[in-house]
């Protein structure tokens, strides 16, 4: 029997494998050091250069030179190229920390068997036991590998943008280097007054939309869904079948559709109303009512789905609940308020919160709708029914002001991902998902 | 990841190539001499091939004058169909990324970003040429600060486009069209004098601009010096609230552009202010629809900005010289002149303008007439502070009856404000 | 008294059905203006009268003729994209799900609200981002690109549901399973994933449509018309000015909209199971 020394952590912190190798583990020695040998070669050939390319963000622009009488195209660093290069590097330099730590763990806790007498797995025991025990990790490597590339580097890079001065006119590569400012975006945003006021009158509106477009779709979607399950009502497949299109159609169809209906002059739905004797209305051109109109319209493009979900959760409720309180005498609506609203509420309260993110960030709706307007004049590139979600399309795509765009989708994100997370948290599925097992 | 190391060390290789071909001489190549600038040789690379980027509207001239060009100079161009509104956006992610088009095409209003970011060449060794072939204000649209880029197609700008059979002869006022509306508008047939869109500033400009407003001081590029809110925008936006009632009874925001299409097409709607791409919708209608320069307001000629619709050459090309080749191979007279058999383009050609056979064509000469009073839409990228507020006063105008001088002012105040809060800098 | 009763009842079913009514006209008009709209003259949606004085299958015929069009080769590679990231997409997620849904370990709470908060990250701001990266992996303007893109996202939005679903079918059947001696892996497969058919249905619906509506990530990634999905070619004739053609736009809408219709009509019965199960334990 050994004594325990630590000695095989030590020689895995110097080098990946060799505790393994003293642990008398070839196979996994031999695996260790090459992913070593792998790991120390690219980090020597590629982390110095992405670590300073990330935090000079380029040294030269590109430029034009005059050369007699001709210009040449000099080409230079491009800061956003570095930057994104630079944080590759750097997120696979942190996987091979992760699997170096691996490596010290396992050369320690085989060590530490080997010192109590036990006899440590064999490589092909470690497949097997990787396969069975850490079965969920496993599992995970595929989409999670997707996630950090596809999503969570490029957040990561958002949140970096935020930190520079990436905007037009002047900072725009491959002519002029981006350069690294602190916190200067934020405290422009908030207290510049020209984007200030954008900001919390956007702010405010998104706030208003993301609560009155999730409620009425949800109530809505409950209407609808009793209405159909009503006892008596006959055709239930019919009118669920019409009833579910709205969601079938793709919204860039029928959103560019609702845009001509509701013309003001021409649209078909005034035209309509002045047949009837009535006036027309500004449905898109006055901002309150341009507001009341894009939630509408977002009512016919979501409702379809709370339906859907909501006939569903209405055939789970037992019907002995509806029996007994008809024997008491109670009267539809206590019975709906006392036995379908709170079990509706009940099981669907995720659904509501990941539906209540949604609509803070309902880019489709309100970009092919309305595209912002109608003009706000106090605004800064933004209309009266832009949310922070479109005005922020504006500032990256149309006006290229990066910087700003990217505190505020930081602001954005640390707002509803604290809120949904905070409420899922709290929510009778999160807190108590291992009641029906 | 190894790509894009590798990529990583293939630009640095090309950065270190590209240093030292600077003070080498050039690999041998066709010799191509220029009428005027015969003391600098442009040598087009050997092994050439370009690649352009056009709009649906130019293809059928594009495709002509490369097979020419390949024809005349033996280097294969391709093209690639990309919308006039989509081309610079490309260019700022594609060009640096190097796999953008060697040549674009886009409005010179579009300019000041370009070069900003640093995506196109300077017009260089043909430069003389172009300047003499071009009236100075086409010459200051391309150019931008102190350097000439474009290399001038054709020229863009509203004009009049009126329905033959309602309007037999077009009105040199707008005191004429009020007076023809009062005959024809009929709001419950849909049926309309005249309409622009009414909520575009591009199209409101006129109303700034005929009594001696601005956007920018020193022809657009002084962003200190707003001409907005002087004395004649004010009148002239007084006079555009006025023409709710005369002429169109609705909101601003009711004329979209597919409705005033529609309904000018339709017949309904006997007048259209719009731009040149209306023409390839009524280029097959000739006898029922015509052109005409915009009508005056308040007694002085209709003020409005122009475009000039140029070739660039992408800064990230590989082939600079066969590009700029092909630059001005595609500019020159003729090309300009296949360019308005092809498509019906304006030319910019100074000779053109003035050529009877092509301002025989109703819709040319109605540009190259509205031409001799517009400005060049500014290029200086602090234009983007301008767009919205100075929309949203004329619609408070328009919409709400505010008084014009307040509405002015408070969107001047806005676009200032913008403007220092947006950048620290200049922006030249 | 019961006549009363029944009356009274008679007269609620009355206004349920005029509200239905309502509803359906309110929801079939706007599908109907566009399938009436591809039928148009010219090229302009507003019209004066609801219906078109004169129809025409010109759009049609334009759309599958004109040479710069190139619908059918959009409506091709749309179909290759949206099944192959249906099926990686609808893999991925479904794996993510069974994960969190079955197993007990280290970071899973923690992970679960990152995975949560992810899904809050407004995704466009990635745009720059991805193309840079897809960019120095040579695989800008390549369908694999946009699949990829859209399975690797396909958790993000699919997981919370499919957990919830898969929550629901008990335990105890995996664990007798895994006392006869099944792999995790066996048990996956031939015992949860037959069970949990609503919810593959549903997954693999939503994966599919994903494709044929985006247009914000195809256009970025997607550099050449060849190459271009449905949805950016419909965006593309109504986004610019210059080139504006909404009946030629209304045309492709109807005829993306039909299979995206008839699959969903087809398979609501199995969607209404999935959601319902899934979303009542989150």
């Amino acid at each position: 029997m050994k004594r325990y020394t630590q000695t095989a952590s030590l020689l895995s912190l110097l080098c990946m494998g060799l505790g393994q190798l003293y642990n008398r583990q070839f196979k996994k020695g031999i695996v260790f050091l090459a992913a070593h040998a792998a790991g120390l070669l690219y980090a020597i050939r590629y982390v110095p250069g992405a670590l300073k390319g990330l935090v000079t963000l380029g040294e030269e622009s590109s430029r034009i030179e005059l050369v007699g009488k001709i210009y040449r195209h000099i080409p230079g660093d491009h800061s956003i190229y570095l930057m994104i290069e630079g944080l590759i590097v750097l997120l696979l330099a942190a996987v091979y920390v992760f699997i170096y730590w691996l490596n010290v763990k396992d050369a320690q806790h085989v060590e530490r068997m080997r010192a109590s007498g036990l006899v440590p797995r064999t490589f092909r025991q470690d497949v097997r036991a990787l396969l069975d025990h850490k079965f969920a990790y496993l599992m995970l490597i595929l989409p999670g590998i997707g996630i950090l590339v596809f999503t969570v580097m490029p957040i990561i890079f958002m949140i970096l943008l935020a930190f520079t001065n990436y905007s037009a006119p002047d900072h725009i590569p491959p002519a002029k280097l981006v350069d690294w400012a602190g916190f200067q975006s934020f405290v422009d945003l908030l207290q510049l007054k020209t984007w200030s006021n954008t900001f919390y009158g956007i702010l405010g509106w998104t706030i208003v939309w993301a609560v009155l477009s999730t409620v009425t779709t949800y109530f809505g979607g409950i209407f609808v869904a009793l209405l159909i399950q009503k006892r008596g009502i006959r055709l239930k497949t019919v009118w669920r079948t019409i009833l579910i299109l709205p969601y079938a159609i793709p919204q860039i169809i029928s959103l560019l559709v609702m845009r001509n209906l509701f013309n003001g002059q021409f649209g078909p739905v005034n035209q309509y109303l002045s047949y009837f004797g009535l006036g027309k209305l500004p449905w898109l051109t006055d901002p309150l009512w341009a507001k009341a109109t894009v939630i509408t319209v977002n009512m016919w493009i979501g409702m379809p789905l709370t339906m859907v979900l909501m006939i569903g959760v209405l055939s789970t409720i037992p019907k002995e609940l509806y029996e007994a309180a008809e024997v008491d005498g109670a009267s539809r609506m206590r019975q709906f308020r006392f036995i379908t609203l709170p079990m509706i509420l009940f099981s669907t309260a995720p659904i509501l919160i990941i539906q209540f993110a949604g609509n803070f960030n309902n880019f489709n709706v309100i970009y092919l709708m309305t595209n912002g307007n109608p003009v706000q004049p106090d605004y800064q590139y933004a209309g009266s029914t832009d949310l922070l979600v479109t005005w922020l399309y504006k500032l990256t795509l149309e006006t290229n002001n990066f910087n700003t765009a990217s505190a505020i989708g930081i602001i954005i994100f640390i707002i509803v991902a604290g809120l949904s997370v905070g409420s899922y948290r709290r929510s009778r599925s999160f807190r108590e998902e291992d009641m029906i097992q | 990841m190894k790509k894009m190391m590798s990529l990583v060390v293939a630009l640095a290789a090309l950065l270190a190539i590209v240093a030292c071909s600077n003070d080498k001489t050039e690999p041998a190549g066709t010799a191509i001499q220029t009428e005027n600038s015969t003391d600098s040789e442009v040598l087009q690379e050997p092994g050439a091939e370009l690649l352009v980027w056009a709009s649906k509207e130019e293809l059928p001239f594009i495709n002509e004058i490369s097979k020419q060009f390949t024809e005349k100079y033996g280097v294969p161009v391709m093209i690639q169909e990309v919308g006039a509104s989509d081309t610079l956006g490309k260019l700022t992610t594609d060009g640096p990324a190097q796999i953008g088009a060697d040549l674009v095409t886009f409005t010179h209003d579009q300019l000041g970003k370009a070069v900003s970011a640093g995506l196109v060449l300077p017009n260089d060794a043909w430069q003389e040429d172009t300047r003499k072939t071009n009236k100075d204000n086409v010459i200051q649209a391309v150019t931008y600060g102190n350097i000439m880029y474009g290399y001038p197609l054709s020229l863009e700008s509203n004009v009049l486009f009126y329905n033959k059979q309602l309007v037999p002869e077009p009105p040199a006022s707008f005191e004429e069209v009020v007076e023809f509306a009062k005959g024809f508008n009929d709001p419950g047939k849909s049926q309309f004098a005249l309409m622009w869109e009414i909520e575009n500033f591009y199209f409101n400009y006129m109303f700034i601009a005929s009594d001696g407003g601005y956007v920018f001081g020193n022809n657009g590029v002084n962003f200190n010096d707003i001409g907005l809110n002087n004395e004649g925008a004010v009148k002239g936006v007084a006079y555009y609230g006025t023409l709710k009632d005369k002429l169109l009874p609705m909101r601003t925001g009711d004329v979209t552009y597919d409705v005033k299409k529609g309904l000018f097409l339709g017949g309904q709607l006997a007048m259209n202010i719009d731009g040149p791409w209306l023409i390839h919708e009524l280029r097959e209608q000739k006898d029922r629809f015509g052109a005409a320069p915009l009508p005056s307001i308040n007694g002085k000629p209709a003020v409005s900005f122009f475009g000039v619709k140029s070739l660039y050459v992408n800064a990230y090309t590989k082939y600079p010289n066969a590009a700029k080749l092909f630059a001005h191979f595609a500019s020159d007279k003729e090309a300009q002149l296949l360019n308005f058999q092809l498509t019906g383009a304006a030319p910019s050609h100074s000779e053109l303008m003035t050529d009877p056979n092509v301002q025989k064509d109703e819709f040319v000469s109605a540009i190259t007439k509205q031409f001799e009073h517009s400005q060049p839409m500014p290029s200086i990228q602090q234009m983007s502070s301008v767009w919205i507020p100075i929309a949203a006063a004329m619609a408070d105008v328009w919409n709400n009856g505010t008084d014009a001088k307040t509405a002015l002012d408070h969107a001047v105040g806005q676009i200032k404000d913008s403007i220092s809060g947006g950048s620290s800098g200049g922006g030249l | 008294m019961n006549g009363g009763y029944k009356s009274k009842r008679s007269w609620t079913n009355v206004i349920c059905y005029a509200i239905l009514v309502i509803l359906s006209i309110g929801t079939l008009y706007p599908v109907l203006w566009v399938v009436l709209s591809s039928f148009r003259e010219g090229s302009s949606l507003y019209s004066p009268t609801p219906l078109p004085k004169a129809s025409t299958l010109a759009h049609y015929r334009e759309l599958f003729d004109s040479r710069s069009l190139l619908f059918t080769r959009w409506y091709w590679n749309t179909l290759k994209i949206s099944v192959v990231s249906m099926i990686l997409g609808t893999f991925l997620t479904t794996l993510v799900a069974y994960v969190f849904s079955r197993f007990r370990f280290y970071g899973r709470r923690a992970s679960m609200s990152v995975l949560l908060s992810l899904s809050m990250f407004p995704g466009f701001m990635s745009m720059i981002a991805i193309y840079i990266l897809l960019l120095q992996l040579k695989l800008l303007d390549t369908h694999l690109a946009l699949i990829l893109v859209y399975s690797a996202g396909a958790p993000i939005f699919g997981t919370f549901v499919s957990k919830g679903f898969l929550d629901t079918i008990p335990r105890s059947i995996d664990e007798s399973a895994r006392i006869d001696g099944a792999s995790h892996f066996r048990v996956f497969v031939s015992i949860n994933l037959p069970l949990a058919r609503p919810m593959l249905t549903y997954l693999a619906l939503t994966n599919f449509v994903g494709a044929w509506v985006d247009f914000i990530f195809a256009r970025l990634i997607l550099r050449s018309k060849e190459q271009w999905t449905v949805a950016v070619g419909l965006w593309d004739m109504v986004s610019s000015y210059q080139s504006s053609n909404f009946t030629l736009f209304s045309a492709g809408a109807v005829l993306v909209a039909i299979p995206i219709t008839v699959l969903f009509l087809y398979l609501q019965r199995y969607m209404v199971g999935g959601l319902t199960a899934g979303a009542s334990k989150g």
